[in-house]
């Protein structure tokens, strides 16, 4: 990835997006806050790849995570940290393994309902391609958080969590963790997952699950991205690339489901490709063209650009949104958003399209309101001088059956930007 | 060198006033006071100002939560605010206190930073007026921290050379690599040995991979310069990654080390591995 310096408008985003709220209105104010605290006023650092988690239980409470390092520069790193709900913000240095340049490598939160429980899934800043997992009772305390799975040469933990809210196991958090796990080469695509990892020591119940059950051309991409509905429905989506591993990448998209928290004998075979070779995983997407490590503007394209979300009203009702293309100069990079509403065996085409585009997350909340964020490429752009830009964008839609007609909250682009940054994520 | 040692340093020069920092940690804690500061990343010497209080809304006040003044800085990193004159809260180890009025010198890591800042204590001593011995322990904790540092990265190398960097190209495998955005972008050096300084090589010159990538994963490893001269830790299991296991590579920033460290190193190898 090419780095780019810049100061905390990175984070400055992520706060933004979150005070316009999917449920926002038509004349919704875009608040934006400075998450660096106010002592750290000076900080230059990279701060890319944010992440931003909100407490179900109490939505005042919101964790975010980036490339930070802890002020003092010592073994932990940083998460963001506001109890006030985005207004002030506070870094709180508990993430065990921090480096004093960038605090981690990639770091996802989240909180499942109620329990307050933090979890996180990161790439540790002091060693090389090391995940873990992690978790704090009290996201606020400054005891770091407690290692409950350590690995190695591994790549993209995303996170997500649970509560089980009725049924057996009543009362458990349920955590997943999507990763990119090259010890299972050439099927790297994995779900880490605990059906219990609120309270029992380390591992907490925690183990590696390869949901890629087709060969590949060496390894699957790099995100695998786990969605959770209440009920237990687990659905997980990535590319399996099947030709092209070295740089010219062919890939289809798949979607792994579970009924059952993952907790039977073959969890993610739920859903089969049918029509279609009858395997595990339906392929939404077949054959598309990817470039690796293509210019794209700031930064390169890394083939790292899939969302997916199901509606918490709805298990059957789930949202994926990936990026392909394959030109060099990333002209063709283009977003798709597409809608399952049984189960992921059937999909509609593209409901959104965007071109050049990248960062495509996607959340939905309890009214099954659908936000969609992505950022947007323009050259010539609103920079000084009409240079090229990044602009960054957040839509939402509630009419998701019948079209659905995209609205967004800002008449004009949340900001606009000389560069951008990667994983951009949205949480409800 | 730590750069923040720089702020030290000169005070170590200074000569000794005996008798200001007790040299034993106070009752009940176990560590040495060296240990304490090599476990640090923020010093100073500062007076309680109230027991069970916190300055930040964010960590609520308990019987380990104090607030100290900061009277003098001992240690930070270059990147952190200047403190001294503010109050700050520490949060105490478990099962010690302190009584408003203490001066003391406080070994801390962050902790959190908002509109207050909040400390975790690893140790501390009493502190009078001068603090110069103060300063000359942390500097030799340290020094001897990264002695021990750079002596298991020794224990831990198969092969220690000194020489000069021949060429550096692109390094090649026939197995397939990973494409992740952390890939390390291997580069291969060839390096002339003028000293095996540990292990065995019959050949004059060796191939050495390193990571030529900036990214956060890589950015602090060594990266090879033709022409560049100085004394490099040859590892072999220290990445999994696929290609490279018979193969030496540098990756951690004590893997290479100027080469008029050569004497150090070979001290340090003396020491063995425990």
């Amino acid at each position: 990835m090419k780095r780019t310096w810049h100061p905390d408008w990175v984070t400055l985003i992520a706060i933004g997006l979150l005070s316009i709220g999917i449920s926002g209105v038509c004349n919704a104010q875009v608040l934006v806050v400075n998450m660096t605290p106010n002592s750290q006023s000076n900080e230059v650092g990279n701060d890319a790849e944010p992440n931003l988690a909100v407490n179900p239980a109490n939505p005042s409470q919101i964790a975010a995570t980036a490339f930070t390092p802890c002020p003092t520069a010592g073994t932990n790193a940083p998460i963001y940290v506001s109890v006030d709900g985005g207004n002030t913000w506070n870094l709180n240095c508990i993430v065990p393994g921090g480096n004093s340049v960038f605090g981690t490598g990639d770091i996802t939160i989240r909180f499942p309902d109620s329990s307050g429980v933090l979890y996180a899934g990161d790439l540790r800043g002091d060693s090389f391609l090391e995940m873990n997992i992690l978790r704090t009772s009290n996201f606020t305390s400054l005891a770091p958080m407690t290692v409950l799975e350590d690995r190695f040469s591994e790549d993209q933990p995303y996170i997500e969590a649970a509560l089980v809210t009725s049924g057996p196991g009543a009362g458990n958090d349920r955590v997943y963790v999507g990763n990119n796990n090259f010890n299972t080469s050439p099927q790297t695509a994995t779900v880490d997952l605990s059906l219990n990892a609120a309270t029992p020591p380390p591992p907490a119940g925690f183990g590696p699950n390869t949901v890629e059950k087709r060969p590949t051309c060496g390894q699957n991409g790099p995100p695998t991205r786990p969605t959770v509905h209440p009920s237990g429905t687990i659905y997980a989506a990535f590319y399996h690339w099947t030709a092209g591993c070295g740089g010219s990448i062919t890939s289809d998209v798949v979607v792994v489901r579970d009924d059952n928290w993952g907790s039977g004998g073959s969890p993610f075979t739920a859903l089969l490709d049918v029509p279609g070779d009858g395997l595990p995983g339906r392929r939404v997407a077949i054959g598309v063209p990817l470039r690796w490590a293509a210019d794209f503007g700031s930064q390169i394209t890394l083939s790292s650009q899939i969302s997916i979300a199901v509606d918490p009203s709805s298990r059957q009702t789930v949202w994926l949104a990936w990026a392909d293309g394959a030109s060099p100069t990333a002209s063709n990079y283009t977003l798709h958003v597409r809608r399952s509403t049984d189960g992921g065996q059937t999909w509609t085409g593209d409901l959104r399209a965007v071109v050049p585009a990248t960062n495509p997350a996607l959340a939905i909340n309890n009214s099954g309101k659908v936000g969609f964020l992505y950022q947007k490429f323009v050259n010539p752009g609103a920079c000084a001088g009409g240079g090229s830009c990044w602009e960054t964008h957040l839509e939402t839609t509630s009419d998701g059956v019948r079209g659905p007609t995209w609205f967004s909250p800002t008449s004009r682009p949340l900001r606009t930007l000389g560069r951008t940054v990667t994983s951009a994520t949205i949480s409800i | 060198m730590r750069p923040a040692l720089l702020i030290v340093a000169l005070f170590a020069l200074l000569p000794s006033s005996p008798g200001v920092a007790r040299a034993n940690p106070p009752q009940g804690m176990t560590e040495s006071v060296e240990q304490q500061i090599q476990k640090s990343s923020y010093m100073f010497v500062g007076t309680v100002q109230k027991t069970n209080a916190s300055t930040m809304p964010t960590v609520p006040a308990n019987d380990r939560t104090v607030v100290v003044h900061v009277d003098e800085v001992l240690y930070a990193p270059k990147t952190l605010a200047d403190y001294t004159g503010r109050d700050v809260t520490v949060q105490l180890r478990e099962g010690s206190n302190v009584k408003a009025g203490d001066r003391l010198a406080f070994f801390t890591n962050g902790g959190m930073f908002g509109a207050g800042v909040a400390l975790v204590e690893v140790g501390r001593v009493e502190a009078g007026q001068d603090t110069r011995d103060l300063r000359r322990q942390i500097v030799q904790a340290f020094q001897k921290k990264d002695d021990e540092d750079l002596r298991k990265r020794i224990a831990k190398a198969s092969l220690i050379v000194a020489g000069k960097v021949l060429k550096t190209g692109q390094a090649k495998f026939s197995e397939h690599q990973p494409l992740t955005e952390h890939d390390p972008q291997w580069q291969e050096a060839e390096i002339a040995i003028d000293v095996v300084q540990k292990g065995q090589l019959a050949a004059r010159t060796v191939s050495i991979l390193f990571a030529g990538s900036t990214d956060t994963m890589w950015f602090r490893s060594p990266k090879l310069k033709d022409g560049e001269e100085g004394i490099w830790l040859l590892h072999k299991d220290a990445v999994k990654w696929p290609g490279i296991k018979d193969r030496y590579v540098v990756v951690d920033p004590l893997d290479f080390q100027p080469r008029d460290q050569l004497d150090r190193v070979k001290r340090l190898l003396a020491r063995g591995a425990n």
